[in-house]
């Protein structure tokens, strides 16, 4: 979709071909406009970051440009020399990249690195420079500039670090910035303020915005159009509204699908016996010092309490830092807690040395955030799973094994127990540890940020398959999520927690519809929800943020 | 899914085990057979330039280089061998235990442990042989005691860092006890890294016992080992050069082989980890 | 910063202590008279007996152990028995030649490392790079005292460019004293610049895959800013560490250098105390060489934060 006629698209990607000897991404072509914002959507392995770091010809070491040409107000990109596009990068085309950890030089202060840039581009004496730097940190609203350009990039949090690496590039006033998924590693609460940081600071300049994102809520939010990628072509293009609403591509449906929506109109689970009752939960961690002396006592859980019946879904929300996986982990007794009783069934476990917790440690699972590093890499999948079933003693090797195969066909892996973690995907290694959760029929599931990690479409199904599960099996379930979207479709009852306390809690419907603490108010927020139960797919759908 | 072996890996690989080969072949051919006999005197023929007869000349005793050089390869080889088997066996006993319980225990040992490792390995090695005297027992001793601490601190800190890992909290949450967590989840994981050094190890000992040994600290003549070899050529720098190259070769050439193979290890086993 | 710089020098005392008492125990290990050991066999009757007073043998080992720390710290490393004079002075006279030609050809060696590690990682996996790492690996193949003997085979007998045998002191004649040093220093180069240029070029290749520097190269910096402004502080850090560890190993080995050029330094004063039993030697050297390692590491940990500022802000 082409902008208007009488201006000349500020960036126009011309029949781009990407790759070594497959090309990774074929004939893509697409404008944006002066001033707008062109959300490049696709899932990992859709092409959309090598597209973004071809522009300023950031290509990793063995990919290239293949085919196809890259204009900048109409000017060809390809033809100019290395040392050309050296004075466009950063000066004219800004880029920001994902992780804030490893973007930031951890050896630099930050006012070097700020500064660096306006040396080089704009030629200001230090004085100058200062000055600048300084103004555009107190905008971003970062709390005493002057020490903040002394310091480095390690002693700032994610969202600081992302904000700051966006001021510093948008210093040189860009008129094209490139945000390759600027807010992918971040929660939920920073992601917005990253977001409209960069809003406001591209709105100033009249920069134009190549958003590269997989995040749908925030293409509906935030940008005016759309480009839906996928292996490396182009399935859909349009408005950001339309695209969103009236999907016209299968894929792009399914993206869009992916999206989790509340289960509207399921009643509460009834009341049954509770499982797992906790109450008045403290812990304390000492920060690791060097020396004994040193270190400082940070309180995690402040006087927790929650109770678990059966069947139901618990949903434990709140930011990084909030305490909620320290909660779950310590619920399983993973930790220890310094105060406050744990009861299993009615009895006590909160101090049972491990041997005498081995039924207890059967009832209650847990399924773990990272897939990569929740299964022993030197195991196969049969094995892996088959572990789980140790402590049930009277278990012959053959039922052993069928009880595996069924768990595995279970979680949609029939027939995978020979294979090795590293030739699974994220989603699939997901499912093993799910498998591996499931197969000792637990009474219980704790999943600390199980689909964090995962594409959005693998988000959707793996989320569905808890639902299945814990249908089929019955069993009760405490989902751990910094992202109140997902847990929304699952969930029958919401505990909101920040700074180590709960702040609020209640039935799914309730917390969504009418929140009462400020800050599950500020999580809802900012999280873009799409919510209906219709199909997308009907055009009379209606649409609605989450009510203040 | 290792690192595709690309040509250099490969050529790495093999020229390594080339080498490797051809002096393991030296050292245990040495076991059963040499061309002369290492230590028959033959005065009348010293310091002959390498004919021949003997392939490598003669030394200041009229005895064949080449059977020397031999038999120094296996006296060389088995004293490393020994030393890293020790090393490793002792070290990693301790780290895995140390590292993964933790404890009062752990602190010990680990203050026992900086302890030697802040003497510089050759230096413990010295010290060690001025209180026992040379013998081929003492150095592979004195160089045991030497490689241990290194070894135990990179055991340690394996185990420290794959005790973090998230499997490690699953075995724990399937209800098994640690001992079991530890042999079956940590120690195959910890192989990876153990063989890496174990290989370092094996180089670093030839080194320290042929620099031992022409220091005549390490093991005495009449037995031979490279590093004795160069000890007593020393004299003859000029009239009998050959009695200086030659076993330097075949140190430099092992030490090739196994710092070849060891890289070709770790490139295999590196994305693994 | 401060509060970094103190606690980590706070941090080494205990490990000098530790170290003391090793060295300590091992000189007591050896089966025998403690007396006759420290002063030798031919030593009178009168001095043995005032010795053992001295040591006060009676009392228990830690208090042992304190009339000898005291008098350590008092410079008192006691007497060599062969050589008949204080254990301090000759320590010290020897210890200076040693550090000095560790100190000059370690830092050659890093410099080249550093440059060449940072070039290999830049042009990875190709000629450059490949020419490099072939180099570094043979050179770590190499042992000290052989390159050392064809040094002085090539240099010193058939080129004869440079002296042989014999040393001159600094201090005595500048200009004819390098001449001695020379081949010992570029054979310590040559060994240890292998071991170096691997861990600069490791930790320069990974650095480089990280997206700062990516980062760096969208601000529009020139690859010579880029690799030197950003690359190199980071990279630099670990063979730091690399560098501590090397300068210790050298200070045992270069007893073979100083062997294969008869060079009176600490390294082959030990060796020479070993073979004649000179036990006040022995222990003299033993706790100077450990304690300067550990000054070493301390001076490495001082600098680090330099290169790296995540590790004094923890």
């Amino acid at each position: 979709m082409s902008s208007q006629p009488s201006s000349l698209p500020r960036l126009s990607i011309r029949n781009l071909s990407i790759g070594n000897q497959t090309a990774f991404v074929r004939d893509v072509s697409f404008d944006v406009g002066a001033g707008r914002i062109l959300a490049l959507v696709g899932e990992s392995g859709s092409g959309k970051t090598l597209i973004g770091r071809s522009i300023l010809r950031l290509l990793p070491e063995n990919i290239r440009q293949l085919d196809g040409d890259i204009l900048y107000h109409g000017g060809s990109l390809s033809g100019l020399s290395t040392a050309e596009i050296r004075r466009l990068r950063g000066g004219r085309i800004g880029m920001v990249f994902q992780e804030p950890l490893v973007s930031l030089n951890p050896a630099l202060s930050i006012g070097r690195q700020m500064a660096e840039g306006l040396k080089l581009h704009l030629g200001l004496d230090s004085g100058e420079i200062r000055t600048r730097c300084i103004d555009m940190l107190r905008r971003i609203h970062v709390p005493r500039p002057e020490q903040c350009l002394a310091a480095f990039p390690h002693q700032f949090s994610g969202g600081m670090r992302q904000r700051i690496m966006l001021a510093s590039v948008m210093l040189l006033r860009p008129d094209l910035l490139i945000a390759d998924e600027p807010t992918t590693a971040l929660d939920t609460l920073s992601q917005r303020q990253v977001i409209e940081t960069m809003l406001e600071l591209t709105r100033e300049v009249g920069t134009s915005v190549l958003l590269i994102t997989h995040n749908l809520g925030l293409v509906d939010k935030y940008a005016d159009d759309a480009v839906v990628l996928r292996r490396g072509e182009i399935v859909e293009e349009g408005t950001a509204a339309r695209v969103i609403r009236l999907p016209r591509h299968a894929y792009t449906r399914r993206l869009v699908d992916a999206l989790p929506r509340r289960r509207g109109g399921v009643v509460a689970a009834p009341p049954d016996e509770p499982i797992l009752v906790a109450k008045g939960l403290e812990l304390s961690f000492r920060s690791a010092g060097r020396s004994i002396l040193r270190r400082k006592k940070i309180r995690v859980l402040h006087g927790v309490s929650l109770t678990v019946r059966r069947g139901e879904t618990v949903a434990v929300v709140g930011g990084s830092g909030s305490g909620k996986t320290t909660l779950g982990r310590a619920l399983l007794r993973l930790l220890d807690v310094d105060r406050g009783t744990i009861s299993y069934r009615g009895a006590d476990v909160t101090r049972q040395p491990d041997r005498q917790l081995r039924p207890f440690r059967r009832a209650c699972q847990i399924v773990f955030q990272d897939p990569f590093s929740s299964l022993d890499p030197r195991m196969r999948v049969g094995a892996l799973v088959g572990e789980a079933l140790r402590h049930i003693t009277p278990l012959a090797a053959a039922e052993r094994r069928a009880r595996v195969e069924a768990a595995l066909a279970d979680v949609g892996l029939p027939g995978h127990a020979d294979r090795l973690p590293h030739q699974l995907s994220g989603g699939q290694r997901q499912r093993v540890a799910l498998a591996r959760a499931i197969v000792g029929d637990p009474e219980l599931l704790v999943a600390d940020e199980p689909i964090a990690s995962l594409d959005m479409t693998v988000q959707k199904q793996v989320l569905e398959l808890f639902q299945r599960l814990q249908a089929e099996r019955g069993f009760a379930c405490l989902f751990i999520s910094h992202d109140l979207a997902a847990v929304q479709q699952i969930a029958h009852r919401i505990v909101v927690m920040h700074e180590g306390r709960i702040v609020e809690e209640g039935p799914c419907d309730a917390i969504f519809d009418d929140p009462q603490h400020e800050y599950t108010r500020r999580l809802l927020e900012a999280s873009p929800l799409l919510d209906a139960t219709p199909a997308v797919t009907c055009p009379s759908a209606i649409f609605s943020e989450a009510k203040r | 899914m290792s690192a595709r072996p690309n040509s250099r890996s490969r050529i790495r690989l093999l020229a390594g085990g080339l080498l490797a080969s051809a002096v393991l072949t030296m050292s245990v051919l040495a076991i059963f057979w040499t061309p002369l006999d290492p230590n028959r005197l033959d005065v009348l023929h010293r310091l002959n330039a390498p004919d021949v007869r003997n392939l490598f000349g003669t030394d200041e005793f009229g005895r064949d280089v080449l059977s020397r050089v031999m038999v120094g390869a296996t006296t060389s080889l088995s004293v490393a061998m020994l030393t890293v088997i020790v090393a490793i066996a002792v070290g990693s006993t301790i780290g895995f235990l140390t590292g993964f319980f933790r404890g009062w225990t752990d602190r010990v040992v680990m203050i026992l442990n900086d302890t030697l490792l802040a003497f510089p390995g050759i230096l413990l090695a010295l010290g060690l042989v001025a209180v026992t005297g040379p013998h081929a027992y003492a150095t592979v001793l004195a160089l045991a005691v030497a490689f241990t601490p290194k070894v135990m601190r990179v055991v340690r800190g394996t185990v420290l860092s794959l005790r973090e890992r998230e499997y490690i909290e699953a075995s724990r949450a399937m209800g098994n006890g640690p001992l079991y967590t530890l042999a079956r989840h940590i120690v195959p994981n910890a192989v990876a890294p153990i063989a890496v050094l174990a290989t370092s190890m094996f180089g670093w000992a030839i080194l320290m016992e042929s620099a031992l040994s022409f220091l005549g600290l390490g093991v005495p003549p009449p037995a031979a080992t490279w590093g004795n070899m160069l000890a007593t050529a020393r004299p003859y720098l000029t009239s009998a050069p050959w009695l200086s190259v030659i076993p330097g070769i075949l140190i430099a050439t092992t030490l090739l082989s196994v710092n070849l193979l060891g890289d070709s290890l770790r490139d295999w086993l590196d994305p693994r980890m | 910063m401060i509060g970094f710089a103190l606690k980590r020098i706070l941090a080494a005392v205990p490990t000098i202590l530790l170290v003391s008492i090793a060295v300590f125990l091992l000189i007591r290990s050896i089966p025998g008279d403690p007396a006759e050991i420290m002063l030798g066999e031919g030593a009178d009757p009168a001095s043995l007996a005032a010795f053992r007073a001295e040591l006060g043998l009676d009392e228990s080992m830690p208090v042992q152990f304190m009339r000898w720390a005291a008098r350590v710290l008092h410079g008192d490393f006691g007497q060599s028995i062969f050589l008949h004079q204080p254990v301090a002075v000759l320590v010290w006279d020897r210890l200076q030649l040693s550090a000095s030609i560790i100190l000059v050809a370690v830092g050659i060696a890093a410099i080249i490392a550093v440059a060449a590690g940072l070039y290999a990682a830049w042009r990875q996996d190709r000629a450059g790079d490949i020419a490099v790492v072939t180099l570094a690996t043979l050179g770590l193949s190499l042992p000290s005292f052989w390159i050392g003997l064809l040094l002085l085979l090539l240099f010193g007998i058939k080129l004869g460019w440079l002296p042989v045998v014999g040393y001159v002191a600094f201090s005595d004649d500048p200009g004819r004293a390098w001449q001695y040093l020379i081949l010992p220093i570029v054979t310590l180069v040559v060994v240890e610049v292998g071991v170096l240029t691997r861990m600069a070029r490791a930790s320069a290749v990974e650095v480089l895959r990280l997206e700062y520097i990516t980062h760096a190269r969208a601000k529009g910096l020139s690859e010579w800013t880029v690799l030197f402004r950003h690359a190199l502080p980071n990279a630099f850090a670990p063979t730091l560490t690399m560098v501590g560890i090397v300068v210790g190993s050298l200070l045992g080995g270069i007893a073979v250098v100083e062997t294969v050029f008869t060079l009176p330094g600490l390294g082959r004063l030990i060796v020479e105390a070993i073979y004649a039993r000179d036990y006040p030697v022995i222990q003299g050297c033993l706790l100077v060489i450990a304690v300067a390692y550990v000054l070493v590491n301390l001076v490495v940990d001082l600098l680090y934060p330099i290169f790296d500022p995540r590790i004094a802000l923890e």
